[in-house]
């Protein structure tokens, strides 16, 4: 028997579209209904979330920042210290 | 409670203010300091972009310098209609492509990445048809006690990273204009030549990927 | 119109998670206008009429006035402004444990209906003699039914299971389902019928 709703196993993939707005209306319609009685799928969106969150706030995380080569940063800033005209700074 | 659904994305009519417009200032003076701040901040998003194009690490380094250089070359000429930022990322996209299309590489983007059809959650955590709830959860996800501040530990920040390293290249360079650079939906897909919905979907599984990986470390914690 | 919204505590839309303005003495809550198509769901104001509130249980239950041209959707309506009216006290969380073990006792119908079909008798008269939540869980999940009425038997200590932590709302949604194992898809809507018609008693609701 199957019936007019959203499943676990569905709303799984749709998590991105919801939180991006981008979901058409009668999908959107199952989706909420589905959220409002299904905690465990209000859990996997929260950790889509945090994980989103997570992953922005890598930005900020000098760990995450493989630098560029020496020599190669060496040879851009004189590139644009030449196209600049020589103007100033310390590198 | 649920989370908020975000607003509408926001029309040309109000684009969002420039978030490196001081160091702009500063590069059109020919500030050197100000330039290796850019450089360096831009770096690793660069290198993920690139990588989803081109055959190799080493490749994906010299796209990044070409992409400087004509950077350097252009910085004159940039009218500021668009972010720098942006502006920044289409030059890499164009170079990335140019290279790629040279190493007769297929455009990864044209076919998803590739990577075919791949559920979200492992089909073993959901209920099966001789179940009293097919596809409700067999499984279920535990709710994440306080993520941002569990997330910061070393070895969270460690996992997330390997979890990150781990995608295919081209969820990686989505992931990372998404949610790394804060580019909205319509930037990636102009940058990339993605239509919405297949942008949509490398987020997604991108996302998914490194939920199950972040999942994996709180469950390992709890243990 | 006159109709209902379910709010997370603190009067807060369960999706928005937008903070309504509150009737305060005996002056309705300030209108709340969406700001776009009233007939799209992302741009609307929803509520419940009666008949839809089994599937949106939550925190608090708000009368409500809804204005402008309605539209109606599966299980709520949607307006392009509304505002809430006033507080239906009785809806709270002993309200809602009622409601949840209501519901239960219907699912535990549902699975004994099953257990008879299938010529358990003993296993039915052991279910049927139930009528505490916790009880009902223990014994549903000590079956051991014939296949026909596993799946109603379990969907039975499920219910009693979300039942007891709370969860009205699955609980519901639990014993809408086992109607329809037992009885077909109709059973379902008539389910959620005696649900609606339940809460309406028992908080007296009048829209």
């Amino acid at each position: 028997m199957s019936f007019d709703e959203i499943v676990c196993r569905e709303f799984v993939e749709l998590a991105t579209d919801y939180l991006e707005g981008a979901m058409p209306e009668p999908t959107l319609e199952l989706v909420e209904e589905h959220l409002a009685m299904c905690d465990w799928c209000r859990d996997y969106l929260h950790h889509i979330e945090a994980t989103a969150g997570a992953v922005a706030a890598t930005a900020d995380d000098a760990r995450f920042a493989p630098a560029p080569p020496d020599s190669a940063l060496h040879s851009l800033v004189g590139a644009f210290r030449r196209r600049s005209g020589g103007a100033g700074g310390s590198a | 409670m649920l989370p908020t659904r975000p607003p509408a994305p926001s029309s040309a009519a109000h684009p969002a203010p420039d978030p490196d417009a001081a160091l702009l200032g500063a590069l059109r003076a020919g500030d050197e300091d100000a330039f290796v701040t850019l450089v360096t901040r831009y770096h690793p998003s660069f290198k993920r972009v690139a990588r989803a194009y081109v055959s190799t690490d080493a490749v994906a380094e010299e796209v990044v310098q070409e992409t400087w250089l004509a950077a350097i070359d252009g910085l004159g000429r940039f009218e500021q209609r668009a972010t720098l930022r942006t502006w920044l990322f289409h030059i890499l996209a164009n170079k990335a492509k140019t290279r790629g299309v040279r190493e007769r590489r297929s455009v990864p983007f044209a076919s998803l990445g590739g990577e075919g059809d791949e559920p979200s959650v492992p089909p073993e955590r959901f209920q099966g048809d001789g179940a009293a709830w097919p596809g409700h959860w067999a499984t279920p996800p535990r709710p994440w006690e306080d993520p941002e501040l569990r997330l910061q530990s070393l070895e969270a920040r460690e996992r997330l990273r390997a979890a990150i390293g781990a995608l295919p290249e081209t969820q990686q360079a989505v992931l990372t204009l998404r949610d790394v650079e804060g580019l909205e939906a319509d930037e990636v897909c102009d940058l990339l030549d993605l239509t919405p919905g297949n942008q949509r979907v490398i987020l997604h599984r991108a996302r998914a990927r490194v939920r199950a990986a972040l999942e994996d470390y709180f469950e390992e914690e709890l243990a | 119109m006159i109709a209902y919204k379910f709010l997370c505590a603190g009067g807060l839309g369960p999706f928005s998670r937008y903070a309504w303005p509150l009737p305060r003495s005996e002056r309705p809550g300030a209108w709340v206008i969406a700001p776009g198509e009233p007939t799209l769901c992302a741009t609307a104001v929803h509520g419940c009429r009666v008949a839809d509130l089994p599937w949106w249980l939550q925190d608090e239950l708000w009368e409500a006035e809804f204005d402008g041209a309605i539209a109606t959707g599966r299980h709520k309506i949607s307006a392009p402004r509304a505002r809430l009216t006033r507080r239906v006290d009785g809806w709270d969380a002993a309200c809602a444990q009622r409601f949840a073990d209501a519901c239960v006792l219907r699912a535990r119908d549902h699975a004994v209906a099953a257990l008879d079909r299938s010529g358990d008798d003993r296993a039915a008269a052991a279910l049927r003699d139930r009528a505490a939540t916790r009880e009902i869980e223990r014994a549903a999940r000590g079956i051991d039914p014939p296949e026909a009425a596993r799946i109603a038997v379990s969907m039975a200590a499920d219910a009693a299971y979300r039942a007891r932590h709370g969860h009205a709302v699955v609980a519901a949604y639990i014993a809408a389902h086992a109607a329809a194992r037992v009885d077909g898809p109709d059973a379902m809507a008539a389910e959620r019928a005696w649900q609606a018609d339940w809460l309406r008693g028992a908080l007296a609701l009048t829209a």
